[in-house]
């Protein structure tokens, strides 16, 4: 049997290894390194930028969380990574191609793509591990009346739609008469619909800036004036593209406008405000999805505090007062959903899952909520 | 009664933190049937490398920890007295370190988690063809932890490390890119390399 010749350079050099072995190893690595690797070969950029490999990646990875917070501060975004042993942040520039007048708003986030809200009338979707960036106009929904100045929606939400394999984004404006206008763009189709008949009742008067929440398939909204617990939070299913109400917890009180909201804890609905009888932040967590029985309290001594997430040992983390827009940002490389993209996956797509669900280690990172 | 499946068994009785000790009697009447099924628990297997050297292992021990010959077990095709199961991928060196490896987690299983991480860390202390033939015999007999363990290794060999590094290390001599497509991204990432 002859024996390889090993010469002293090959002593930290591994043999070269078949690519199912590379791609196990890949899947460990976190997101936000693996961009990076696509530089190292072409088999090795080959199998990162499969769109199956960054589905199951997202899915499955073993790797620390993928998710981070997204700030917006004056022209530039700065990703900061609150759950990496190594905690360390980022920054970039959007993709807005060297243009004057950088504004620019955060709409949302979701499977790693951010929408952005760009002056005039457009709004920039981007993935900002991949690269990938489209801008998508909407003049052609504004009335003809002239606005000035940045005109940003009223209530906008953005998510993800598995049955169709789309995004969708919900944007409404509303207009001196006090009416509004609810319009969705599909990335897919690149199409707007229009949803007011989808509406059984005119929308409320809804935070000016409210950000929808997206979880389990539908997009959420907190009712502006909290005066009643009952419908408060307005519910946009992405599948059946209906509409329907969910009551907050009864023991909800009288509360300011100013500073509730919803977020997203540990994979629950979580519903926060300030409560100015204690001086303290309220968090209500439903632990159950449409349970109303699930809500549980809990207080924070904080008088500005906005909570953001969960941390994985199930610590709160959020915001004081601060003028740096933060939004929750899972990252990905998932691309946009396209008809090219559809034709790859066809190809090969189902076979490569299968394999790699057959020998996926069983870990996975599951936050829960603990609160002394 | 049919036959159990012999992993899960090991599995409950490892549960039930019972170590079968020379077939003896070690708790009540339900494991000691169990353990009557199942053979003697110090009955050992022959793997044989290749370099046609003969390794003699417990067999539980690697039946707990690969999938592969527990199937061959499992399934009957190995006979105890007289055959040997041949491992021609692997060699006497590497086949003695994946024996010691599951050997070591099949008795020290109760251990606690540093000492077993203290114990993995020391195990994986060897120079990059080592590693590579332990990788490749654990995927060729299925022991998912050394799999894991090994994959975690090498995914720190990666981390922090510039472009040029990973390719030396994974022996990665033709990257496949057109130079146009090399300069593009030295361009576009200079701090990657």
């Amino acid at each position: 049997m002859e024996t390889k010749e090993k010469n002293d350079k090959s002593k930290s050099t591994l043999e070269i290894l078949p690519p199912e072995l590379i791609q196990r190893i890949l899947l460990r690595v976190p997101v936000r390194h693996l961009a990076r690797l696509r530089c190292v070969s072409k088999l090795w950029c080959s199998l990162i930028s499969d769109p199956n490999f960054a589905e199951f990646h997202f899915h499955h990875s073993s790797a620390s969380t993928n998710s981070c917070f997204f700030i917006k501060y004056s022209s530039m975004v700065h990703f900061v990574y609150f759950d990496d042993n190594d905690a360390s942040q980022k920054e970039m520039c959007p993709p807005f191609n060297n243009e004057p007048l950088p504004n620019f708003a955060v709409l949302g986030s979701c499977r790693g793509i951010i929408v952005l809200h760009r002056h005039p009338h457009s709004f920039v979707v981007w993935n900002p591990l991949t690269g990938f960036s489209k801008r998508i106009s909407y003049s052609h929904l504004l009335p003809s009346r002239k606005y000035h100045g940045i005109r940003l929606p009223s209530l906008h939400g953005f998510g993800y739609d598995a049955s169709q394999d789309d995004y969708l984004l919900l944007v409404a404006w509303n207009h001196w008469e006090r009416q509004y206008n609810l319009d969705c763009l599909s990335l897919r189709t690149n199409s707007w619909i229009n949803l007011d008949a989808a509406l059984s009742k005119p929308l409320g008067v809804f935070d000016r800036f409210s950000c929808g929440l997206f979880l389990n398939g539908a997009i959420h909204w907190l009712s502006f004036a909290l005066t009643t617990y009952k419908d408060a939070i307005l519910i946009f299913d992405m599948k059946e593209r209906t509409f329907s109400m969910m009551s907050a917890p009864e023991q909800l009180v009288m509360i300011s406008c100013n500073f509730s909201g919803l977020a997203l804890l540990g994979g629950c609905l979580a519903l926060y405000y300030q409560n100015l009888h204690s001086c303290n932040t309220d968090i209500w967590v439903m632990k159950e999805y449409k349970v109303h029985s699930s809500w549980n309290l809990y207080q924070i001594p904080c008088k500005d505090f906005q909570p953001l997430c969960l941390s994985s040992n199930g610590d709160i983390i959020g915001r004081g007062c601060s003028w740096a827009t933060v939004t929750v940002h899972t990252e990905s490389l998932l691309p946009l959903p396209s008809d090219v993209e559809d034709k790859k996956k066809e190809e090969g797509g189902n076979r490569y899952v299968t394999i790699l669900l057959c020998f996926a280690p069983s870990y996975s990172c599951w936050f829960s909520l603990h609160c002394d | 009664m049919t036959q159990l499946d012999r992993l899960s068994v090991y599995h409950w009785l490892n549960a039930w933190c019972i170590k079968p000790v020379g077939g003896a009697l070690v708790r009540q009447e339900p494991e000691y049937i169990l353990l009557a099924l199942m053979g003697s628990p110090l009955k050992k297997i022959m793997l044989c490398s290749s370099e046609k050297e003969i390794f003699s292992v417990e067999e539980q021990v690697m039946v707990q920890h690969s999938v592969i010959i527990n199937n061959m077990i499992e399934d009957g095709s190995y006979n105890h007295e007289e055959s040997k199961i041949p491992l021609d991928c692997v060699d006497s060196k590497t086949l003695k370190k994946v024996i010691d490896y599951c050997t070591h987690h099949t008795h020290h299983h109760n251990d606690n988690q540093e000492d077993l991480e203290a114990w993995d860390a020391q195990f994986l202390n060897v120079d990059s063809n080592g590693l590579y033939d332990l990788l490749m015999a654990a995927n060729y007999l299925e022991i998912r932890n050394l799999l894991d363990l090994i994959y975690g290794t090498i995914k720190n060999m990666i981390k922090g490390k510039k472009i040029d590094e990973i390719r030396r290390i994974f022996n990665i001599k033709d990257h496949g890119f057109t130079p146009e497509e090399e300069e593009q991204n030295r361009k576009e990432y200079p701090h990657f390399y």
